[in-house]
């Protein structure tokens, strides 16, 4: 590429950023509605191909925000806030804890990050129930829903890398014992940081704004919320719901089949279940809950939900035309730098991952690079955590559904592209998992691997 | 020092400790250099498996169409509900693993043999041979074709580039390894060599 074509990427990336600071900045549909004004001055005034927006993401977020407010209208909610908050009540301060840990849990399971958003609104109800700051549970919770992809056998990820490691004999259950538990440190510290961070809820001037502006009430106390009847149905028919995906998830061999263009048959991929069961499940709680389908779509979570959708839209479709047409001179110059100086190939791996959005194709990319450089396999696997580096801009649709979900404001897009709340706990965790991956291969497989196999001949 | 300051130097902090660490553990650039038979035999056979991998998976990505995909890859979709390239992006990403291939064999240096001149400049000629030959397929890709058959004849050099790239590849290490039986003896203990017989033996 000359130099004028590096230009010309360097001008595209800031009509990019430029677009995201301007939606961030007007929040709420605000986000979806640059970024398509973005993909309109790339498609025109660059002459680029667009991109695809997200279907799929959005269709699951369509999907779940369906189940979520049927539920809510049911009363179910509140069922699990009042739950919750009974489990928390000696320490509310362990939901920063614990909720990471269930979505890092939810991702290993089913392969996919899609499910975190059935967690989101109960995670946000809960921590303003316990008047704790939505943010530090929610932002922790998204970056340890991303870091599950590296950790789950089911994912997509997972098998972009497996190929390339397994000749150096590295197979599933060697790639897990290095990531699961190096990504369990990190969010451990990740949570430790997160559980300090920031004002609490009361003292937040955006949170006091809203409330003297009536733009959100405070949590009612939690002897005041009355259980609606079939409240305990809806909450057993979406979380049967979100079993049976995680069933599915794990198990492809109980999927149906479907024709595989290369002849033969393929289970069915986990995307179009998820619609199916949280649409099913939505059906089930309208008809066995008595909710009025009319009140679903005014529930708060459906609104919130709608607005995460649009945001989402135009933002990953105005990405997906800029990394469409120049992911190869991302992945030349991010290559280039690892190539010459290997020490950086942690952060080359993160930074594709974020330019890309895509957590497979800075896999496919930089882990082979990385082992031809020969950097050890294992070292290379405990790096790979390194694409939850997908989250560095706020463009993804779990980052924007708890932006959009937290009405106490503390969880935020930021106002200049990168200091957004994910910010903090994505660097803390990415760091912290990277290391502990590195010490966990050193200790336990090796040190530099692979370790050339010794001969018996003498020249 | 304000809070947020704070926050970047720790941040800052911790990228840096992760690159000294990775700086620690190394890499392995021996271009030019010579090295004991038996890790040259590791590192090259490892690079040769690896490539295989990446092969695989863009083949799986070409011919296998999504369970309700569209041809295309959606962006954040984590499941493969689109191909991840059809056949132009598979040459590509194909062009863009030999290339990769070619700096690990070169990058795993000359094997410390009696005759590893002779080696060194086997894999020399091999790789500066191979590169050329990609670089002409990436560029005859980056050129749209004027017309249907043009395009077909386009594709199939830039796979037949990867083929020749690969099949003289092994041409090479074969000769090499010929050169002295201690080479021939590294290849036959390698694990890496003997996981890609493996692998290869189950294909």
């Amino acid at each position: 590429m000359s130099t004028a074509d590096w230009l010309l990427v360097a001008i595209e990336g800031l009509v990019v950023i430029g677009f995201i600071a301007l939606g961030v900045r007007s929040g709420g549909i605000g986000l979806g509605l640059w970024g398509g004004v973005g993909t309109l001055v790339l498609v025109f005034l660059f002459g680029l191909d667009p991109g695809e927006p997200p279907g799929s993401a959005m269709l699951i977020i369509i999907a779940v925000i369906s189940a979520a407010a049927a539920m809510e209208a049911a009363g179910g909610i509140d069922y699990m806030v009042v739950i919750a908050s009974k489990a928390l009540r000696a320490r509310p301060g362990a939901l920063n804890f614990a909720a990471p840990y269930v979505s890092y849990l939810l991702t290993i399971l089913t392969g996919t990050s899609n499910t975190f958003y059935s967690i989101v609104p109960v995670i946000n109800e809960v921590a303003r129930a316990n008047k704790m700051r939505p943010e530090r549970p929610l932002a922790s919770s998204t970056v340890a829903n991303a870091l599950g992809i590296t950790s789950s056998p089911v994912a997509a990820a997972m098998a972009t890398i497996l190929p390339l490691v397994e000749v150096y004999n590295y197979d599933l259950v060697d790639v897990l014992l290095i990531t699961i538990p190096a990504s369990l440190v990190g969010i451990l510290v990740m949570s430790l940081f997160m559980s300090r961070h920031g004002k609490e809820l009361e003292d937040d001037p955006e949170y006091q704004r809203r409330v003297a502006a009536d733009e959100v009430q405070p949590p009612a106390p939690l002897d005041d919320i009355e259980l609606k009847p079939n409240a305990k149905r809806s909450v057993a028919i979406f979380l049967l719901a979100v079993l049976a995906i995680v069933v599915f998830g794990l198990f492809e061999d109980i999927r149906p089949v479907v024709a595989a263009e290369g002849g033969g048959v393929e289970p069915l991929s986990i995307t179009p279940l998820i619609m199916m069961f949280m649409l099913t499940a939505a059906a089930l709680i309208v008809l066995l809950c008595h909710v009025k389908v009319n009140d679903v779509p005014g529930m708060p979570i459906f609104r919130s939900g709608m607005v995460a959708m649009i945001a989402l839209f135009g933002i990953a479709w105005m990405a997906d035309t800029f990394i469409a047409n120049n992911e190869d001179a991302i992945v030349t110059a991010l290559g280039g730098l690892a190539e010459k100086w290997p020490f950086m190939i942690a952060v080359a791996i993160f930074l594709v991952a974020a330019l890309t959005t895509s957590q497979s194709a800075s896999t496919r990319t930089m882990v082979p690079l990385g082992l031809a450089l020969g950097i050890g396999a294992g070292y290379m696997i405990a790096m790979w955590t390194a694409v939850v580096g997908v989250l560095f801009l706020p463009a993804n649709g779990t980052q924007i559904a708890a932006a959009e979900a937290d009405t106490t404001g503390t969880t935020n897009l930021g106002k200049r592209v990168v200091d957004h709340s994910f910010q903090l706990p994505l660097q803390v965790v990415w760091i912290v998992t990277a290391l502990v991956g590195i010490l966990i291969v050193w200790l336990f497989f090796g040190g530099h691997t692979p370790a050339p196999a010794p001969t018996n001949t003498t020249p | 020092m304000n809070r947020t300051l704070a926050w970047i130097v720790g941040i800052v902090a911790g990228i840096v400790a992760l690159l000294i660490v990775t700086a620690a553990i190394g890499n392995r650039d021996k271009s030019g250099e010579t090295v004991p038979a038996d890790a040259w035999a590791q590192s090259v056979c490892g690079g040769i498996g690896t490539w295989r991998g990446e092969m695989e998976d863009i083949i799986d990505g070409i011919r296998q169409v999504p369970a309700t995909g569209t041809g295309v890859e959606e962006p954040q979709s984590q499941t493969p509900q689109g191909t991840t390239g059809l056949v132009r992006t598979g040459l590509e990403r194909g062009i863009r693993a030999t290339d990769t291939l070619v700096t690990g064999i070169e990058d795993a240096g000359t094997p410390e043999t009696a005759r590893g001149t002779e080696a060194a400049q086997l894999i020399s000629r091999w790789s500066t041979t191979s590169r050329s030959a990609l670089e002409q397929a990436q560029d005859s890709l980056d050129h749209e074709a004027p017309t249907l058959e043009e395009a077909v004849v386009q594709y199939a050099a830039a796979a037949q580039a990867m083929r020749s790239v690969l099949a003289a590849g092994v041409q090479t290490l074969v000769g090499v390894a010929a050169l002295n039986p201690e080479l021939g003896a590294a290849v036959q203990a390698s694990s890496t060599c003997q996981q890609l017989r493996e692998e290869q033996g189950s294909t």
